[in-house]
């Protein structure tokens, strides 16, 4: 799957609260090609650190290391240095799905050849908590939206706060109404 | 690969019920942490540390080995050694040898393949004429994958001084138990024997983990860890993963607590949600007021003018919606040098960015991103 597109504010913490949610089963996480992973954020969101391996400088043997790394952890989130021909995104793609393992593409500004499974989309982003000099950031409004292919078809939009006060995900008060729902929730048999 | 010095202790190799070995092995470590602060536990009755930079500062490896063995002798008897990856250092203990670097292959070719510790491999190698290490390393690297698998492969590699260690060499649980933890959560039956073990998916985890690190060399597979501190650079550190690394410093839970708590230990700490991105050097920024001119920090951390827009690495400018601040910043945070400096968070339509000052130059130390 990927998350946001290049300029979407807020795509990493969107990646992170997957990890979160697939750390809380006890699963093996990595995040690869991001070298400034906020580690307080990542625990403040319920992220286990002793069970994400982070590979922040891949260098050129990033999809090598992708592939390497894909065998044997549940879920991967990779930050691509620049984006890859359509070969080798396609082969990842593949290692994931025979591994049964989640492979989570923050694009950035890299890109990503592939139509993923599932897409993310953040938008609405807002800081709250700031006026000019007074109080401090508090939380982040922002609409999260699913699209995908096959059964994924039909988008899902989600209000949250991410972080909210307390670094963790919560469904934003006045969001759309139902339960709490990740957009894709963590399913390693996916 | 990294060069490690490894304290092997024989008497200690067999845990015993009272506990009493594994509270003589924790004592040994106490004692050789004296001279490296990263003492990580293999098994019982056998330690690591890298051996670089304390052989730099205690006068070179020679110096670095006869210290940790005067102290580990105080404790138990201990053979110690010096090589390149674990698994030549660990046989480098046993004959008390400091194997130069790049010479592991040399050392461990005359060695039995027996020596791999796999006994499927070792028969199907003595077949086939291959008795030692350095035959084994020999085969070329086309046929291995095809004819012994994956582990068989990873095993041509260790044989050739080419990879540290194998999957298998570590007891990981010895990490949790000398830290005082019970391990009778662990489910028995992945207990593979002699060499310990914990889950499938830890032991999965740490053979593909091993490979790209491998792949990447040290410091390619890191893991954080949480500690008190002012700013998020402060607040983690990132350690080269091992599958026995000891957790030190806080834990997720205390850490969290010390940061939000009424006693949180450091003033000056800005308050949660923190930033899921530091970033790892540093991003020049300009901040300027209405009229342009760049904003400045009094002598006491105060802000003498109003900030209303920021430029990050000499990009366009974008005005401020909002901002907060300053908080002190006492510590330089990409280098050791005291100064005093202040942070503050400035919002703009694209992303929320923690600033750092310092002597009149605004730093994006951490983005909310």
């Amino acid at each position: 799957m990927t998350v946001g597109a290049p300029g979407d504010d807020g795509a990493l913490s969107v990646a992170l609260a997957l990890v979160a949610a697939a750390s809380a089963t006890g699963s093996w996480c990595a995040l690869i090609g991001h070298p400034g992973l906020g580690a307080v954020a990542a625990a403040d969101l319920g992220i286990d650190l002793t069970r994400l391996a982070i590979l922040p400088r891949p260098g050129v043997a990033w999809a090598e290391a992708t592939a390497a790394v894909l065998e044997g952890v549940d879920l991967v989130v990779l930050c691509p240095p620049f984006a890859p021909r359509h070969a080798m995104a396609r082969r990842l793609v593949a290692r994931a799905r025979e591994r049964r393992a989640v492979l989570v593409v923050v694009p950035g500004r890299a890109g990503w050849p592939e139509p993923p499974d599932l897409q993310l989309r953040m938008t609405d982003v807002t800081w709250e908590g700031v006026d000019a000099g007074k109080g401090h950031l508090r939380h982040r409004r922002m609409t999260v939206t699913s699209t995908g292919r096959r059964s994924a078809a039909r988008p899902i939009q989600r209000h949250l706060w991410l972080p909210a006060p307390d670094g963790t995900l919560a469904e934003a008060p006045d969001g759309a109404g139902g339960p709490l729902d990740h957009p894709s929730p963590y399913n390693p048999a996916a | 690969m990294d060069r490690l010095l490894v304290v092997r202790c024989p008497d200690l190799f067999d845990e015993d019920e009272g506990g009493g070995v594994l509270r003589t092995f924790a004592e040994l470590i106490d004692a050789v942490e004296v001279y490296c602060p990263w003492v990580t536990p293999v098994r019982s009755g056998i330690c690591s540390l890298p051996a670089r930079g304390p052989a730099r500062y205690f006068g070179g490896e020679d110096a670095l080995v006869e210290l940790v063995q005067r102290a580990a002798e105080c404790i138990t008897p201990a053979e110690v050694g010096v090589a390149d990856g674990l698994f030549a250092a660990v046989l480098a203990a046993r004959r008390g040898r400091i194997v130069p670097a790049g010479a592991t292959g040399e050392f461990l070719a005359p060695l039995p393949v027996s020596i791999l510790g796999d006994s499927d491999l070792a028969g199907l190698l003595d077949r086939l004429g291959i008795r030692t290490l350095g035959e084994f390393a020999a085969l070329p690297d086309a046929h291995i994958l095809g004819r012994f698998g994956a582990d068989g492969a990873h095993a041509h590699r260790v044989a050739g001084g080419r990879s540290g260690e194998l999957a298998d060499l570590r007891q990981p649980r010895i990490a949790r138990l000398l830290d005082g933890g019970s391990d009778d959560d662990l489910p028995v039956v992945a207990e593979p024997g002699f060499w310990g073990g914990v889950s499938d998916a830890d032991a999965r985890a740490a053979r593909c983990l091993s490979a790209a690190q491998d792949l990447l060399g040290p410091g390619g597979v890191v893991i954080a860890r949480l500690q008190g501190g002012r700013g998020p650079t402060q607040r983690a550190r990132f350690v080269t993963w091992t599958t026995a690394a000891r957790p030190k410093g806080l834990g997720p839970d205390t850490a969290r607590r010390a940061g939000s708590g009424p006693s949180a230990p450091w003033p000056g700490q800005i308050p949660p949600p923190a930033p899921a991105v530091v970033h790892p050097d540093p991003v020049r920024a300009d901040l300027a007021d209405a009229q342009g001119e760049p904003v400045r920090v009094s002598g006491r951390g105060l802000l003498v003018t109003s900030p209303d827009r920021l430029s990050i690495e000499g990009g366009p400018w974008e005005p401020l919606s909002g901002w907060a601040g300053p908080w002190p910043a006492d510590e330089r945070w990409w280098s050791r040098a005291h100064r005093r400096g202040a942070r503050l968070q400035a919002v703009t339509a694209r992303a929320a960015h923690l600033l750092v000052v310092e002597r009149g130059s605004w730093w994006v130390e951490a983005t909310y991103g």
